[in-house]
């Protein structure tokens, strides 16, 4: 029966071919969309729970875009001073601060890293987002050698890492966020601050602020339940020679941003998924006229019903697997160019999702498919089960 | 001699029209039966109804043994995959596939046997068709696209064998290879019912009736 089959596809082998092609190309769209919309959700949701700060805090003449300080990674060589700390922390609706150290960019001109990467140095005394790491590896603080890595460096946990002729020992690493803390070192702000001001490489970046341990860079800021976070942002820019962004806002920023992208891209999917099924159905359909005197000859030759019904749907079948596989293939390709060429033009915290999630989201694409084929196939499957077998003594010669 | 088709009293109206109105007869193994009459006298539904491609409005059929006239459609389709091979007025190929494929058909549709294609190749071969066996029927004559319909209908040695008007259009050297074709199936022990408009073949054959207003009449083979 399977020779049949295969006859038929090869016969009608440009028809075939077109069906296949729209069907793949809305599959395709469908598919890449809905794996980059699922990476971008969840990397601003893992980089909203580690950021765990409602408002960034950097040095007014800090020509960066918070998109970029938040989610992008982009190493941020900016200073401010450190008695900005606590005059923030004074202000009403601020419930805590705690202030970071960034060093200058590592690359290979001036570390044993073969990467660039930020070295965020954070206040043991303030801080409560490098704290939760520090407990699983029940570690009160870290002491002047040691660092947590990003899950983008490539090191282990327990591993020596020389950073500008310092040796480091890796105490742990963080799960992936699809930010910029996957390429950073975090370790104490009293040894950011000496490893930077024990680099000739680096004092021209940060001498002309001052020392190295009177500077900051960036302070996170969580507020009071119920505070007005856009009014802290005007007191905190109007009192103060910073700038400071809403985490959420920001988020919801780049996503909105974002959705449009996504949007233009499921817009173009569904327009190719709806042309592909109405192809189907016009394929399928005109199976029921153009081969009802070859069915009436299998039925004439000893074929049942359920058999012409069997022939109908493994055809159909086979089509829309073939479409739907070669679809899936071109949208993983089209995820990760996509992912690459958005990344690229704009900051956004993308998490890649796992083979699982990627795996569930093709098995459901192709179901649905599967399903639409099955639809498709309902009239030349009744047509073809309800076939005179006569009709092959009376009918003309068939194709 | 076994008998392998019985009809008895077979009648068959469309609305008011009595098309058959008792046809009885039975066929042998071994044995050739032609009908002839005039066109639209009813020969193609008598024979659509011995094929059980279609019921009777009342009568018996009995095929092989088994009544066959009250069976729905899949057991009688699996009748007709057992026991009947079909030559259609027209070739039935399928456009699809080639002469060698076409005649492999039944096979593919009910399970295919290596010994088969080799019986098959044969087949086509036997009929003049050796150098025409991976041809599509587009590429094929009308003389061909018989020759390879009635391969088909020879396949799987069915022990009935339904040929309506066979050499129809044919020139006389092709519509004499596909009537020794249906001799040697007979004489290999096949029943064999040849509906033609030819008298020279009608002729040829065991026994002949003549269908008209409904009814069977025999004619002398001699006459």
């Amino acid at each position: 029966m399977l020779q049949i089959i295969m006859k038929s596809l090869q016969h009608r082998m440009i028809t075939n071919l077109a069906l296949l092609a729209s069907i793949a190309a809305g599959v395709c769209l469908i598919f890449s969309v809905t794996l980059i919309q699922f990476g971008v959700s969840d990397g601003l949701e893992k980089a909203r729970q580690r950021l765990g700060a409602d408002i960034l805090v950097v040095p007014s003449g800090a020509s960066v875009d918070p998109g970029e300080v938040l989610y992008g990674g982009a190493p941020s060589n900016i200073y401010m001073k450190n008695e900005l700390e606590q005059e923030v922390a004074n202000l009403k609706g601020v419930k805590r601060v705690t202030a970071q150290f960034f060093t200058q960019s590592l690359d290979e001109d001036c570390c044993d890293l073969g990467v660039a990467l930020r070295m965020i140095g954070y206040d043991p005394k303030t801080d409560w987002l490098v704290q939760p790491w520090l407990e699983n590896v029940s570690k009160r603080e870290l002491v002047d050698n040691e660092v947590i890595i990003g899950s983008g460096v490539t090191a282990a946990k327990g591993n020596n890492l020389t950073i500008l002729g310092k040796e480091f020992h890796v105490v742990a690493v963080m799960e992936p966020s699809g930010t910029g803390l996957d390429r950073s070192i975090l370790t104490s702000i009293s040894t950011a601050r000496k490893t930077a001001a024990n680099s000739p490489l680096l004092k021209n970046v940060w001498q002309k602020n001052g020392e190295a341990d009177k500077l900051i860079s960036a302070i996170l800021v969580e507020v009071e339940p119920g505070a007005d976070v856009r009014e802290i942002i005007v007191r905190l820019e109007t009192s103060h020679e910073v700038r400071a962004f809403s985490a959420s806002e920001t988020k919801r920023r780049i996503y909105e941003q974002f959705l449009v992208v996504v949007g233009l891209l499921a817009a173009s999917g569904i327009v190719a998924l709806v042309a592909s099924m109405i192809q189907l159905f016009t394929r399928l359909y005109t199976l029921t006229v153009e081969r009802q005197g070859e069915w009436g000859l299998y039925l004439a030759i000893g074929a049942t019903p359920r058999k012409i019904t069997l022939l109908i749907i493994v055809e159909a079948g086979i089509l829309c697997s073939l479409g739907a596989a070669g679809g899936l293939i071109l949208g993983y390709l089209l995820y990760l160019w996509s992912v690459t060429f958005i990344s690229t033009h704009q900051a956004f915290p993308f998490v890649y999702p796992g083979l699982g999630l990627m795996g569930v989201t093709a098995a459901g694409i192709y179901l649905f498919w599967l399903l639409v084929t099955v639809f498709a196939a309902w009239i030349p499957i009744y047509r073809g089960g309800h076939i005179e077998p006569t009709l092959v003594m009376t009918r003309g010669e068939f194709d | 001699m076994e008998t392998i088709l019985a009809v008895q009293d077979i009648k068959k109206s469309y609305g008011a029209e009595d098309v058959l109105a008792g046809i009885s007869f039975t066929v042998h193994a071994g044995e050739m039966l032609s009908i002839v009459g005039h066109s639209g006298v009813g020969k193609t539904t008598l024979l659509s109804i011995i094929g059980l491609l279609q019921s009777p409005t009342a009568g018996q059929i009995t095929l092989q043994g088994s009544s066959a006239g009250s069976l729905d459609s899949t057991k009688r389709a699996v009748l007709r995959s057992q026991y009947i091979g079909f030559v259609f007025q027209r070739a039935r190929l399928v456009g699809s596939l080639t002469a060698l494929e076409n005649v492999l058909l039944p096979t593919w549709l009910f399970g295919e046997k290596k010994e088969v294609k080799t019986k098959a190749e044969d087949l086509l071969c036997q009929l003049g068709l050796k150098e025409r066996l991976h041809y599509s029927p587009a590429q094929l004559s009308l003389g061909q696209m018989r020759r390879v319909a009635l391969a088909r209908a020879l396949l799987l040695n069915p022990s009935l064998i339904l040929a309506d008007e066979p050499t129809n259009d044919l020139d006389s050297t092709t519509s004499e290879v596909v009537f020794n074709e249906l001799q040697q199936a007979k004489e290999r022990g096949a029943a064999v019912i040849l509906v033609t408009h030819e008298k020279e073949y009608a002729a040829r054959a065991d026994r002949m009736f003549r269908l008209a207003n409904g009814l069977l009449h025999e004619e002398s083979v001699l006459s």
